[in-house]
């Protein structure tokens, strides 16, 4: 049996094929590592994501995440409810907490998931966890320094934090202005962290990327130039939204400004996979759109060097 | 202490501050015994770190001279610093307060010679100048400090230098084998005078007090602007020391917010709207002033002051809470961001220096002492099914120090009532 086991669903951007993909592989990595199983929520659904705040209204956005929760009850018993994707960490974690404030809003919900003729009712028996925080927490520094067998000398990581893993609920006993545990996590693997990343929760412009590139590509900017200028090789993030924003657009930004950045974007779980010693493809560096080749070169040495 | 002496009538002030003192000297002016118990090594609290009063303006020195002549020449009050209550027990007129007395390492026999902090190398942070100056860890709390006696500070005991501070004595004063005594008084009728402490202004995150050096509070404005603060009262700022002509000020800085003190503190109005008179004070015209503010509250006789201050051209007025503040790396200025309400202008604002005017909270949880009522927000309800013990000052309520001064009498007056109810019954 494992060390540990945890009712989980991947959300839609860490698919197959979807940008994110390659961080579920990388997570998958760092489970076996860490000997975490993973148990996938069978038939979950969208957590409503950005659209559930913007038109989908406030009893869908439950009721979507509820019904995942439901099944998870039903199916993953006793097991805490594990996210990768900041969204549906954010969004799940929301509804939990607002089903257990409004009684009126809870009957509502099981209703509509009644209606639905599946059989379900959300009880709010479990956890809504995001990973990081299953293993800070649950796992701690200590436990996750152990399988380091390529320690990640030399390079030097700007800890982006972005808002959904911040506010509102953030990493406990951390601060939200000036979060450290992307930090520690990169010291833990034995890389350099920015000190003084005055950008690490700057907004990455969500989805508006998509209808306000303006906006969203002026937020990206201050994100990439603050990491620069404090020396950093590559960004590492903890939220999907924040690793595709920052990565795919540098080539945008740098048309519209006249910059030339070409900064790898990569996911703590890529350099944990890869200081426990997995392979480029094992990490998912294989996913990245600029290429994360300090990591790879690491990736490609034998361990215990 | 066999010297303390403690009846049923005794009246007990917690706390030796502006209030406390005031209530020491009235209570004991109408013929009642008095201890007064004060935590730190000397009385004069938190008003004693001003460099000014408003609205007057004058320098608190002169208050508290009057004061404490008045309680010196008083044989009916007996002062205990380094006294920290633990624990109140009993009923109006029968209190049993329970006490630990610190060690001061420094007996009666001190003269305030300072040979002791000549002879210590070892700095500690000085709490005066909250924590923006180092001083010997053998001490003057400060120069008005009462009593007149020097502190050897604890982490210097077992070292070489408290040995040293030992010998540089001429006056056999230092005692290195003084340790940590519990005693109990009884007391009629206590006065709860503990005062107040500035909200931690680090958990106003998006204002990056914990982060950027250019971000003070109020209160050590105050020790910057004071003549014998840490800059000899130059206006410097702490990142490079360089002189801050251009300053922010934040009102309700973790005041009125439902994410840290919901009640409006009163006060930090008035201190910031003294603070432009300071900036004036010494850049004249070159001074600027942005008090950025939700409502300015210059409560009554206090309008005057602030139509002076509106008068004045070096100080701006910006209809703004402000939503975060950013360091500009390079120069180590202030970028204060937000709206301008008034308009609703989007604004980013340099600033060389940003001072935080941060609200009150009470100084000490009353309630692990004693069985009181208390506001939601942790101040003693004056009118609270609490015996005989009244609140005094800003254990009460945030008040200024006229109001606070109003507030000991008014404690006094009910005091004195217990003890004489108490002296009648006993016959």
């Amino acid at each position: 049996m494992a060390r540990k086991e945890y009712s989980f669903y991947p959300g839609c951007s860490s698919e197959r094929l979807t940008s994110a993909s390659n961080y579920m592989v990388s997570v998958e990595a760092m489970c076996k590592t860490l000997d975490v199983k993973l148990n996938e929520i069978p038939d979950w659904n969208c957590c409503g994501a950005s659209i559930g705040y913007a038109e989908g209204g406030e009893l869908p956005r439950h009721v979507m995440n509820a019904r995942n929760l439901a099944i998870s009850e039903q199916v993953n018993k006793g097991q805490d409810v594990v996210a990768t994707c900041a969204a549906c960490w954010l969004g799940a974690r929301e509804t939990k907490d607002r089903l257990a404030d409004d009684p009126g809003l809870l009957a509502e919900t099981n209703e509509a998931l009644r209606e639905a003729g599946m059989n379900l009712e959300y009880k709010g028996e479990q956890q809504v966890r995001h990973m990081v925080e299953v293993l800070i927490e649950d796992l701690g520094y200590d436990e996750l320094k152990k399988p380091v067998v390529k320690p990640l000398e030399g390079i030097k990581f700007a800890g982006y934090v972005g808002c959904q893993t911040n506010r509102p609920f953030g990493i406990a006993g951390e601060s939200f202005e000036n979060p450290k545990y992307l930090d520690k996590l990169v010291e833990v693997m034995g890389a350099e962290p920015v000190e003084k990343y005055d950008q690490k929760v700057t907004c990455c412009g969500g989805a508006l990327a998509f209808s306000e590139p303006e906006k969203s590509q002026a937020q990206i900017k201050k994100i990439i130039e603050s990491a620069y200028d404090h020396g950093a090789e590559m960004i590492v993030t903890p939220c999907p939204v924040c690793q595709m924003n920052v990565e795919v657009y540098q080539g945008q930004i740098n048309k519209r400004y006249g910059t030339k950045f070409n900064i790898p974007v990569t996911y703590y779980s890529q350099l944990m996979a890869v200081a426990y010693g997995a392979s480029a493809k094992e990490a998912g560096l294989d996913g990245q759109v600029i290429r994360a080749r300090k990591l790879e070169e690491i990736a490609a040495k034998s361990a215990g060097r | 202490m066999a010297d303390v002496v403690a009846t049923n009538e005794t009246i007990v002030v917690i706390g030796g501050g502006i209030s406390g003192m005031t209530a020491a000297v009235e209570a004991a002016e109408t013929g009642k015994d008095v201890i007064l118990l004060e935590r730190a090594p000397s009385l004069g609290g938190r008003v004693s770190q001003l460099y000014k009063y408003f609205p007057k303006l004058c320098h608190p020195t002169c208050g508290m001279e009057i004061n404490l002549r008045r309680l010196r020449g008083n044989r009916r009050i007996k002062v205990l610093t380094l006294a920290e209550v633990q624990k109140v027990t009993g009923e109006a007129g029968n209190y049993q307060v329970t006490a630990t007395l610190h060690p001061r390492f420094v007996n009666e026999n001190c003269t305030a010679c300072g040979a002791c902090a000549e002879a210590v190398t070892a700095e500690i942070d000085n709490p005066f100048d909250y924590g923006l100056s180092r001083m010997k860890a053998a001490y003057l709390p400060f120069t008005m400090a009462h009593p007149q006696r020097y502190v050897i500070d604890p982490s210097l005991i077992g070292t070489e230098e408290a040995q040293k501070a030992k010998d540089a004595c001429r006056y056999d004063a230092i005692d290195l084998d003084m340790k940590p005594e519990t005693v109990t008084f009884s007391a009629g009728a206590i006065i709860w005078a503990t005062g107040w402490r500035p909200y931690d202004a680090a958990k106003i995150q998006p204002y990056g007090y914990d982060r950027y050096a250019n971000v003070i509070t109020s209160v050590e404005f105050e020790r910057l602007a004071d003549t014998r603060g840490p800059t000899g009262g130059r206006i410097l700022r702490p990142s490079d020391g360089k002189e801050a002509k251009n300053v922010a000020f934040i009102q309700c800085a973790g005041s009125r917010d439902r994410n840290h003190l919901t009640h409006c503190s009163r006060i930090c109005c008035m201190a910031s709207l003294k603070q432009t008179t300071y900036m004036r004070e010494r850049f004249g015209d070159d001074a600027q002033s942005s008090i950025y503010y939700i409502d300015i509250r210059a409560i009554d006789r206090f309008e005057d002051f602030y139509q002076k201050v509106q008068a004045d051209s070096t100080v701006k007025f910006i209809k703004s809470k402000v939503a975060n503040i950013t360091e500009d790396e390079a120069t180590g200025d202030v970028i204060l961001h937000g709206v301008d309400t008034e308009g609703y202008h989007r604004y980013d604002n340099r600033h060389d220096l940003c001072v935080l005017a941060v609200g009150m909270e009470p100084s000490v949880d009353v309630r692990r002492i004693a069985d009181v009522a208390v506001d939601a927000s942790g101040f003693i309800e004056v009118n609270g099914p609490n015996g005989a013990i009244f609140g005094a000052g800003c254990a009460a309520n945030a008040l200024d120090v006229n109001r606070s001064v109003q507030s000991a009498t008014a404690s006094v007056l009910r005091a004195v009532q217990v003890v004489n109810r108490v002296a009648k019954a006993e016959g």
